[in-house]
This record gives C-alpha cells, structure tokens and sequence, in this order.
C-alpha cells in the first residue's frame, strides 16, 4: 500500500470515526445514559482524534520534507476544514475533562464532522461520482500538492492556528448557544423544533428563489451547468434544483429535530444559565485569538504583499467578524445582555464565522470579486 | 387654549441640547456606536460583492462620455471595463458615482470608521474616570439592604471582640485585596471595600485608548506614506525617488508640504536574478493557462513568485545587500522593497540567410513592436497601422533562461528562448504563434529570419513603500490585544463588608470572563478561620 492510499484509508475512517463519536455521544446523551457507553462515546471520539491527528503529522512531514521546515497543514481548503475540525475537536476533549460533563459532545462534535465530512465529499465525489449531477468543492489538498511560496512563512503557522483556534472556540460558543436557545423555547412552551424549521425552510426557500432570479438573470450563474451538456428544457432544470434543495432543507429540519431532542436530554442535567455563560466563556476565549489571529495575518500580508491591510474580501470578512464579536462583548459587558439576546448572536456569528473562513471563496467566485486568500491555485 | 408662560417656554428652549451636546452624546452611546458598526458591516459586505477598484487587474478603461444618466444627467467618465461589461454603463456609473467601486476609500466610509475611533476615544475619558475612581476613590459605604441581595454573599460571627474591623482588614490584607474603611451608618455598623485585580479596570482604559492609537497611527502613516514601483534590468542600478508629496490629494499635499517632510532618494542594483526553470514542481494547471497547448507547456506561465533578486541598496550613506523573495522584503531606512513581478529585456537579431542582413534590438517582454524601413523598433499601437513599417506587429510573450530542474537537480541549461506571437495590425488577432531561440529561429520568408540573442536580460520590477506609521500601527495593535486579555481575563472582585459587633455581611461582586466568586468568599472565611465561626444558615 503506497503513501497515498494509506492516507485515503486514514482518511475515510476519520470521517466514518467523527459521525461514529458523534452517534454515541447522542445515544450516550439520549438513549443509553450508562457510564459504559459514556465510556464507548469516549473512546471512539479519543481514537478518530488519534487518526486525525496522524493524517495530520503525516502531512506534516511530507511539507518537512519537501520544505525543509516545519508548515501547518492547512494549505488548501480540505487541508483547512481538516485542521479546523482537528482543532474544534481537541477544544471540545480540553472541554469535556474540564467541565466533567460528556452530554455537550452530542452537540458540538457535529461541528468537527460535519467541517471533515464536508471536505471529504468533495473529494469523494470528485473522485468516484464525478458523473453525477453533483458539484462539490475542489478535491485539491487530499493528496499532497508543493507550497506555493507565499505560504512558506513562519508567519502562516503563527495566523493559521490563531485563527483556527479562535474559529472552533467561535464554533463552539455557538453551538452551545443553540442549546441555550432550545431549553429557552422549550421552558417557553413553543416548540424549537417547530419554529427552528420553519425558519431554515424558509431559508431554503430564499435560496432556491436567489438561484432561479440567478439563472434567468445572469447567464454565468446557469444552473443547467449541473447537466454537464446534456440538453435539459428549463422546467426540468428548476425542477431538479427545486427537488435538490427541498432535500436539502429535509436534512436541515431533520438535524434541528435530532438537535432539539439531545439538547432537551442534556439540558436536563445543565442548567440554562450554566449552558449561557459557558457558551459566553467559549466567545470569550476565541475573541482574543481571533484579534491575535487578524493581527498576525496582517504582519504576514505586510511581509508577503507590502501592505498591512488591503480590504481584500477574506480582509474584509475577518474585520466584519472581529466588528460582530466586539459587538457581542459590548452588549454583554456593557449592556447586560444574557441569555436569549446574547445566545441569538451567538448562533448568527457562526453564520459570520463560517462566511469568512470557507464561504468567502464561493461570494467571491460567484460575484467574480478579486482575491488573494482563496485556497485555489493560480498567483502563486 | 392654554398658553405656555414666557418662562417655562424658555425654559424649555434652553434645555435643548445644542449640535455639539448631540454630537457628544451619541459618541458616548454604546447602542449609537453598535448601529455604527452594524453600517460599517453592511458597506464591508457590499464591498466583498462588488469588485473593487484597488483589487482589480484591469484590462482598461472605458470613457463613457456624454451619455445621459436617467435621460438628462449628463457625465464623463473613465471606467474599469470589466465593470461596464458587468453591469452595463448605467448601473456601473451608478456604482462608481455611489463610490461602492471603491467604498473601503469613500469619504463616508472612512468617517464611520473614525466615528468609532473618536467614541473608542471619547468613551475612554468614561473608563478613565471609572477606573480612577475605582482605583482611589471607590464608593465604599453601601447600605444595609444591599447585602441581603446577591448570590455570591455570607454572613460571619466574629470569636473574639476585640476590634473586629482590624480583623477583616488584616485578613483581607492577607489574601492581597486593597482595602478601604468606610464611614458608619445609622445603625453603628462600619462598611469596608476590599478590591482584586484592579489592572482589569485599567485593561478597559488600554484597549480604548489603543484603538483610538490605531487610528491616529493608521492615518500618520496614510499622510505621510509613499509607494511606487521600479523595474530594473539585471546588471543595473535605478536612482529613485520616495517622496510622500506623490498621490496624495490636495489635503494632504498641503499638510505634506507643511510639515516639510522631503523625498528620500533610493540607489537600487540588481546584482542578479534567479528563477528555478522548476517545471515539474508545480502541478500542471497552476503553471500555465487551460488552453495553453502542449508545445508551449513551459510558457504562458502564471505569475510564479519563486525567484530571488540579489540587490544592494543605498539609502542616505547606508549600504544593505539582500535577497528579496516572498516573504522577504529588503528593509532599509524604513524604506520597505519587495519583490513585484518578472519580465525580460529580449535581445533578438533579424537576418538573412544570406548574411546580407543582421540586425539587433532589444524590447521588453510582452510589449508590441514593428521595425521600420529605416531599421528602428517602434512600438505599436493597436489598431493603428504604420505605414512606415516592414513588419507586421509581434512581441515576445514569455520568455524563459537558465537552468532546468528536475527533483532538485538541474537537467538541462535552456537559452533564451521566448514564446513570439504576430498580429494582425488591425484586428490585433495572434496570426501566427511560435517558439523562438538563439539555436531556433524562425522564419518570415524563405530568406528573412528571427532569432534570439544571448543579450536577453531579466527585469525584477519591485513595490517599494515608506510608512513612517507602520511602527505605531504594531504598537497599537499589540496593546489592543493585550487590553482586551486584560480586560476579560483579570479577574476584578469588590468585597463589601457591613461590620457590626461581632458579626460580618460580606457580598462579592465580580467582573470578567473568569474567576470564582464562591472560592474567593471560602478563602476569606478560611483566612478568618480561627478567629470565627460561620453562622447557621
């Protein structure tokens, strides 16, 4: 079995080992609150990090050996969905031993998942369905590629794992906040699920609209692109994308379900203030490495671009951000906001989060804005 | 109808607040300046949406003149083109007169950012009178309702008698709190203040006064800043000029001009240059373009930044010797060069078979040239046929030298060797593309041929920057960050105690992300252990 086969392998099990840790945690959680499945939700988590952790020294060691020094593996958008979701996981075991309480696991571990998961479909798809109908991320990253030379700087390995650490603390306040939200509904007597879903239906349907106005609108955006030539009369064509958008939202209502009821079983041993100022704390942790993190980047731009700041749209996501959270710290410690008001922006920065980090490539490839932080290759 | 009297109407007139009152006021409000950023959030998201002029590489200009905006406002003006074929001329002047082209530079951008400087800083006079009075003059006398409220509060009995203040006082002391005696209320009992961590107050003041630094160093730094770029043939020195009087407005020309702040002359020696003909490092698709065919794998490349320029410069009798690559700018006087992009100076002979002809010229890469009847090289205008012209217009597109990796080792030393394209001289249309070097020529006609000499020289262009802000704008950001751990992670605890008799009401507050109220109240019980006992319930 060559290198590349092997990372494949130790791939998919990370994969397959994230959405394991996460089913026991929700049985744990839900189903099964015995100290032996605690115990099994624990120790899958503890083995799919080892294997993540792994991939990531191997790849560690490829850029060693190819740069003769020591590079971050998060040099394309895979590798930086990988380490992202490395880091949110480690946050949440560091979490765990320190709060003692294993419950939370059913919730944030879907944040490492699904970022890994997500960037393994991509290649997956790329790879072995490419004849679907399905467009999916640039595989680029799982099988090592040279550094472009601008990414070969200490300055990276200090602005990347800033900022990546901030991100999972960001991702987990958030997530907590979600919980929040549910036993907040719930105490209310309305349904979180009910109301959750109607908004993400709703969500989805503004999308769907958005894409259709796109079609008609802007040829670039044609959604027949997604027939790869065949020759489709429109209504199948919006047809299939309004099927494929409906499934996707059915998944949607379908988590905040399954969300709602984990949260309802972990919020019977937490209290909705414990779970407030938890998710506070998790902000609160990432806010001054997120301003770390924006700061170095600068000093690396400085280095690289001769300029410290240049509102290109990565720039300018990072600074909207950095506004959004010091927004959040002001109306907290200023204003007393708790609970509810705080947990909402919260939940709305994960939004921001995830637009800056991975979103920023799709805003600035579909309105064609230029960039220079965009995963692709090209300028190097 | 009720009327008003004279007084209570002027009363009423003078208790308006005045323009500046307002203008203070909403510097102050916390709510005000929130809605400020949510605005400042709103244009920056317009500006990820909207390609902006700073970050385009345009293709050109397009003048739009005298055309009629809504059917009767007339305008002139030059426009990127890709902005005309994106949103047709009316939505892009529209765009453009709006300032949404370049809205990180508008007028009302950069006032909502230095709105929230100037709150940054007029909210720092509230923190500093906050944490002032927090420091040396707390509010120490609370009244006796105050601690029968509260979660993080107990009540202590006192063992022995004897000067029960001096007790607490000196306990406190122990557990390092600052410690304040109050005056007695009506009922006898003595109030004391006990503070932890009082450099969080002082947290707050340093990371508003630090944003407000940002600002002041940021627009320093844009006032009296400069940058250009030169391009230098290997083998040559550029003499130039820094000066912070070019590209500025009007404003900051006069402020420039007024403060005398005077250019700085730059002597700049590219000794040599080095690129890796590193073909094989890269994976295909990020060396040349899709449509590039296989003959010309090694040409039609993308920007590669891997080279390095070995220069020496000399700035005001200082002499500095350098590689500048990536990630490596030259440093000199506080004049910052980095590496920009490469091109080629081409030496090429036009020639006969015959030998009856052979002449040299050199051109710069990629620019289009003719030759005359009198044997010149003029550049050519697209679309724009010279009649005095023998040729029809070319340029060298690319061109590659040196020596040829593979795995590290160099497997080959190419000549000069360019990728040299003719076009039609009207349509501008490539009517004919091929590889030329000094060992392959190619030929026109059946005599007249083409051929690249060994005079090629590379050309390092260079970005070079003076911004005497930039050390302040690292100071002002590193104190941001340390504020803002200070601010959240000091923990600040105000103990109050009631002391009457033998008995203590204590009541903690607490400010910050972390700290543990409970275990700051068990210390001080443990601390008066042995002299007390705590009261049941």
């Amino acid at each position: 079995m060559d290198r590349i086969e092997l990372t494949r392998l130790i791939l998919i099990g990370t994969g397959a080992g994230y959405v394991l840790s996460t089913v026991g945690y929700i049985t744990y959680a839900t189903l099964i609150r015995k100290h032996l499945m605690g115990i099994i939700a624990n120790a899958l988590l503890l083995l799919t990090f080892l294997l993540h952790t792994l991939f990531l020294l191997m790849r560690i060691q490829d850029y060693y050996t190819q740069e003769r020094g020591f590079v971050t593996p998060a040099a394309s958008l895979f590798e930086a969905l990988s380490y992202a979701s490395w880091m949110a996981a480690l946050i949440y075991i560091v979490g765990e031993v320190l709060i003692r309480n294993r419950t939370f696991g059913a919730v944030v571990l879907f944040i490492p998942t699904v970022l890994f998961n997500y960037g393994l479909l991509g290649y997956t798809v790329n790879k072995y369905l490419a004849d679907l109908p399905v467009r999916a991320i640039d595989p680029a990253g799982i099988e090592p590629r040279p550094l472009m030379p601008a990414l070969q700087s200490i300055w990276m390995t200090l602005h990347i794992n800033t900022m990546m650490i901030s991100y999972a603390a960001l991702f987990t306040g958030g997530a907590l906040a979600l919980l929040y939200l549910i036993k907040y509904l719930d105490d209310k007597g309305i349904s979180p699920e009910r109301l959750l879903s109607k908004w993400v239906v709703a969500g989805f349907g503004v999308w769907y609209l958005t894409k259709v106005y796109f079609h008609f609108a802007l040829p670039r955006y044609d959604l027949s692109v997604r027939f790869k030539g065949a020759e489709v009369s429109t209504p199948t064509i919006l047809g299939v994308e309004l099927l494929l958008t409906a499934g996707k939202a059915l998944v949607g209502v379908a988590i905040i379900y399954l969300v709602a009821k984990i949260g309802r079983a972990i919020s019977q041993s937490v209290s909705q203030e414990t779970i407030d100022a938890l998710s506070y704390r998790f902000i609160a942790f990432g806010y001054p490495l997120l301003t770390l993190g924006i700061f170095l980047g600068a000093v690396w731009a400085n280095e690289s671009w001769g300029r410290f700041w240049g509102w290109d749209p990565k720039e300018t996501w990072a600074f909207i951000t950095w506004v959004f959270y010091t927004a959040y710290l002001h109306n907290r410690l200023v204003l007393g906001w708790k609970g509810l008001r705080s947990g909402l922006l919260a939940i709305f920065g994960v939004f921001i989060v995830m637009i800056t980090f991975v979103g920023v490539n799709y805003v600035t490839a579909w309105f064609e804005t230029p960039g220079l932080h965009n995963y692709m290759p090209g300028n190097f | 109808m009720a009327t008003i009297p004279q007084a209570a109407k002027l009363k009423r007139v003078q208790s308006e607040p005045g323009l500046l009152t307002l203008i203070w006021e909403k510097l102050n409000s916390l709510p005000f300046v929130v809605v400020v950023l949510l605005i400042v959030g709103f244009f920056s998201i317009t500006g990820t949406i909207i390609s902006q002029e700073p970050l385009l590489q345009t293709r050109g200009y397009v003048t739009l003149i005298d055309t009629k905006i809504f059917g009767f406002i007339p305008y002139t003006v030059s426009l990127p083109v890709e902005y005309v074929e994106y949103y047709g001329p009316i939505k892009a002047w529209l765009l453009h007169f709006l300032g949404l082209t370049d809205i990180f530079h508008t007028f009302y951008f950069n006032l909502l950012l230095i709105w929230i400087a100037v709150s940054a800083f007029v909210c720092t006079f509230k923190k500093v009178e906050e944490a002032w009075e927090a420091t040396f003059t707390p509010p120490v006398d609370r009244p006796a309702s105050f601690f029968r409220v509260g979660r993080d509060r107990r009540e202590l009995e006192l063992m022995e008698e004897e000067d029960p203040v001096r007790q607490l006082t000196e306990a406190l002391r122990r557990l390092r709190m600052r410690v304040r005696v109050g005056t007695p209320d009506e009922e006898g009992a003595v109030r004391l203040l006990a503070q932890k961590g009082i450099a969080k107050r002082w947290g707050l003041v340093l990371l508003h006064v630090s944003l407000s630094l940002l600002v002041v160093f940021a627009t320093y730094g844009a006032i009296f800043s400069a940058q250009g770029a030169v391009g230098i043939v290997e083998g040559e020195t550029e003499v130039f000029s820094v000066d912070p009087y070019e590209n500025k407005g009007p404003l900051g020309r006069a402020i420039v001009t007024a403060l005398g702040a005077r250019p700085i002359t730059v002597e700049l020696e590219l000794r040599r240059f080095e690129i890796p003909l590193n073909f094989l490092r890269y994976p295909p698709e990020w060396t040349r373009r899709p449509e590039t065919p296989e003959k010309f794998a090694h040409f039609f490349s993308l920007s590669n930044r891997d080279y390095k320029s070995y220069v020496t410069a000399r700035v005001a009798g200082t002499e500095k010797k350098w590689v500048i690559e990536v990630n490596r700018p030259l440093r000199i006087m506080g004049i910052d060069i980095y590496q920009n992009a490469h091109s080629s100076m081409v030496g090429f002979e036009i020639f006969s078979r015959t030998a009856e002809l052979s002449r040299q010229f050199e051109v710069s890469m990629g620019l289009p040239f003719q030759i005359t009847q009198d044997g010149r090289l003029v550049q050519h205008i697209p679309g724009q046929d010279n009649p005095q012209a023998i040729t029809m217009p070319m340029a060298f597109t690319d061109v590659k030298q040196g020596a040829v990796y593979r795995d590290g080792r160099v497997i080959e030393v190419l000549p000069p060797t360019a990728v040299l394209e003719v076009y039609d001289p009207l349509t501008n249309d490539v009517v004919f593309r091929d590889i030329v070097s000094s060992e392959e020529p190619v030929f026109f006609t059946e005599n007249i041929g083409l051929k690249l000499t060994e005079r090629t020289r590379p050309i390092s262009v260079f970005t070079y920057k003076y911004n005497p802000g930039m050390p302040g704008i690292y100071l002002a950001s590193i104190l941001i960050i340390l504020g803002t751990l200070f601010s959240l992670y000091i923990p600040y605890y105000e103990l109050y105690a009631r002391v009457k008799g033998k008995r203590v009401q204590l009541r903690l507050v607490r400010q910050g992300v972390v700290g543990n109220p409970r275990r700051i109240l068990r210390e001080v019980e443990e601390e008066l252990n042995d002299p007390a006992r705590r009261l049941p319930g």
